[in-house]
């Protein structure tokens, strides 16, 4: 059997039906074979967003999105995408192609040192040796992806290897890889008697609560023990947000619902987080009255950012229902915190469809969260919008929130939700994206006309690069230089040019209908939403400063001492 | 000191966990055999090894790390 044919059975092999990928010559050999299977192919435009395709679809069906790219360039600009799923934890498989094993080393035509390029950003990765590799190969990497704390794994393959027959008799066996079990649940007991003592608990959910699918049982183990719930951006969309145990997103553009809870809080769960510096602002006054018990299924996390914490080593959900089967209902003897949290969370339920125009940012998030469906995909791209709408937006029900949180990669929002589309066909995914990022990867849009790939992209447009913008003006002297845009495109044109279908919005009484088509079209839609380019995205605590460096703007907790919120029913 | 698995990529993800902890490394000794490695790494402050440690365990291939005193750095080495 032929190297390439062996590559595509191995990855069928594993249930990959779907491959995201640009050909180039170090892979032309793989592509003849594909010609003759079932396996479905979406040609990108650039292989950094062919690869935010392959992510988008890992967070989505929770199984590794699988890239195919080139060697040298093909390589190097897969590169930002990788590190994007690595930052992340998504577990993409990228391979790429290498020029023949006799002329790797001499310089050759599109020879770049792939190998040692992927090592820092992917959790392994693999240059294949021999064509009796590729079976165990791929099993290793798909399970190397897929088990612990997951990450993206590449392989490079030479071209010789692929498109020579491989002698049946070099085929190495795959064995099975077994991690080693790095759980530890030795302070189980200690974290136990930590809750049973605690009067303010507060759970700080992250993106691990995504991966490992552990929502319900973190809601569960909420209601048990009165605990409130906060989540990091990245774990936005892990719990229902209409719950009322539910506080929202915490951190530097967070709700300060969620920065109150964790500040009064004499007991923070944390569970699959790595406490960024986003969530944590300066960490000397973060959690300035909890002890934290933080829960991870890696190790190096537990008291990597934040020190002193006790840790539980293991896949979320299973540490979670060890913890909830050993607590008590306790929810009623902390029924004065509870009530507090309560009012809390309403008063921080503000009224922000805000009228008028320009359009204000905080206008579109209230009308993406209220026509949206119930089981939506938001997929959102990096910068003030991003942040709107991490702060604005509701992921309630099976609402998902798709986003760069780690790595901050311009440009991932809309190639994400194109392969989130393909992960899931049935549900509505929305891209929403700055007019900034949307222009990293737009060429993508054709890619999703193509095939029939029906994501809807609504850009918050505001000519400039907003959030460059609005660091310029609070921090760099106001002096706003490099950010706004001389020209912009006109996108619902651009739609149309692509073969898809678009409308530009100027007035806020026009963005409902402008999602109501969007979210009906059969096509690629575009809704141009032109929106304040002086509105900030506020609340902003920036990472250098404590609680007592936030700007608020809008926000109504501006007018209160973040430390005496007691007196907030009566307001 | 670290065991590894032979497989290519484990020296340079294990120096790249120095670097990207911005820990200068102050000798490698590396040495392969039938189908492991072992490296032998030094560093200048004793602190920094508790940073790095746990990274260097959750690389594949890695089987092994262990903290060597000066004395017995000096006797095994």
């Amino acid at each position: 059997m032929r190297g390439a044919k062996l590559l595509l059975d191995s990855l069928s092999h594993r249930g990959v039906d779907t491959i995201f990928g640009i050909p180039g010559g170090a892979s032309l050999s793989i592509y003849e074979e594909m010609a003759s299977t079932d396996l479905r192919h979406i040609l990108g435009r650039h292989e950094g967003s062919t690869v935010f395709m392959a992510d988008g679809f890992s967070r989505v069906a929770r199984k590794p999105g699988v890239f195919l790219g080139t060697s040298g360039p093909g390589a190097t600009n897969a590169v930002t995408g990788v590190a994007t799923a690595y930052t992340d934890s998504s577990p993409v498989i990228c391979i790429t192609g290498q020029v023949a094993t006799q002329s790797m080393g001499r310089d050759a035509f599109q020879e770049a040192d792939s190998f040692n390029l992927m090592v820092p950003v992917t959790k392994w990765n693999f240059k294949l040796r021999h064509g009796g590799e590729i079976p165990s190969v791929i099993g290793k990497a798909f399970k190397i992806a897929t088990t612990g704390r997951f990450g993206p794994v590449a392989i490079d393959v030479p071209s010789d290897l692929v498109s020579r027959e491989v002698d049946p008799d070099s085929i190495l066996p795959y064995s099975e890889v077994e991690p080693a079990d790095t759980s530890d649940l030795s302070e189980l007991p200690n974290a136990v008697s930590m809750i049973r003592g605690s009067s303010r608990p507060v759970i700080l959910a992250g993106g691990g609560v995504r991966w490992s699918d552990s929502g319900a049982i973190v809601m569960k183990l909420a209601e048990k023990i009165g605990a409130p719930v906060v989540t990091t951006v990245m774990g936005k969309g892990g719990i229902p947000e209409d719950h009322p145990l539910a506080l929202g997103t915490a951190g530097m553009h967070g709700r300060r619902s969620s920065q109150w809870a964790l500040g009064e809080s004499d007991l923070v769960i944390a569970v699959g987080t790595r406490f960024s510096d986003r969530t944590t602002g300066k960490t000397s006054g973060f959690l300035p009255k909890a002890r934290v018990i933080h829960i991870d299924i890696d190790r190096a996390e537990i008291g990597k950012n934040i020190p002193g914490v006790v840790g539980l080593a293991g896949n979320s959900s299973d540490v979670l229902k060890a913890i909830t089967d050993r607590v008590e209902y306790q929810a009623d003897g902390r029924g004065d915190w509870v009530r507090q949290v309560s009012e809390i969370r309403t008063f921080c339920q503000c009224d922000f469809d805000l009228p008028g125009n320009p359009i204000k940012p905080q206008k579109l998030m209230s009308e993406l969260s209220r026509l949206l469906p119930d089981d939506a995909i938001l997929t959102t791209d990096v910068g003030q919008h991003q942040m709107f709408a991490s702060h604005f937006f509701e992921t309630r029900g099976k609402r998902e929130f798709v986003t760069s949180g780690g790595l901050g990669t311009m440009g991932f929002g809309f190639p994400a939700a194109v392969g989130a589309k393909i992960a899931a066909p049935d549900r509505k995914v929305v891209s929403i994206v700055g007019d900034g990022g949307f222009q990293m990867s737009y060429s993508e849009f054709i890619t999703a006309v193509e095939n029939n790939v029906p994501v809807f992209t609504v850009i918050m447009n505001n000519q400039s690069l907003g959030m460059v913008r609005q660091f310029q003006k609070q921090f760099y002297g106001n002096k706003i230089y490099a950010a706004d845009y001389q020209r912009s495109p006109d996108f619902a044109k651009f739609a149309e040019a692509m073969g898809g279908e678009g409308v530009m919005v100027e007035r806020a009484s026009e963005i409902g209908e402008a999602l109501r088509r969007g979210l009906k079209s059969d096509v690629p839609f575009i809704a141009d939403i032109r929106v304040d380019i002086n509105e900030d995205i506020l609340p902003m605590t920036p990472p250098w400063m404590g609680q007592e460096g936030t700007i608020y703007g809008r926000c109504k907790w501006r007018d209160l001492k973040i430390e005496e919120p007691h007196d907030i029913s009566q307001r | 000191m670290i065991l590894a698995s032979d497989e290519e990529g484990t020296l340079q993800r294990t120096i790249f966990e120095f670097s990207r902890r911005n820990i200068p490394i102050g000798n490698l000794t590396y040495k392969r055999e039938s189908d492991c490695v072992t490296m032998h790494i030094g560093v200048e402050k004793d602190e920094d090894v508790n940073r790095v440690l746990k990274h260097l365990n959750r690389i594949y291939g890695v089987t092994d790390v262990k903290v060597l005193e000066n004395e017995e750095v000096g006797q095994k080495w």
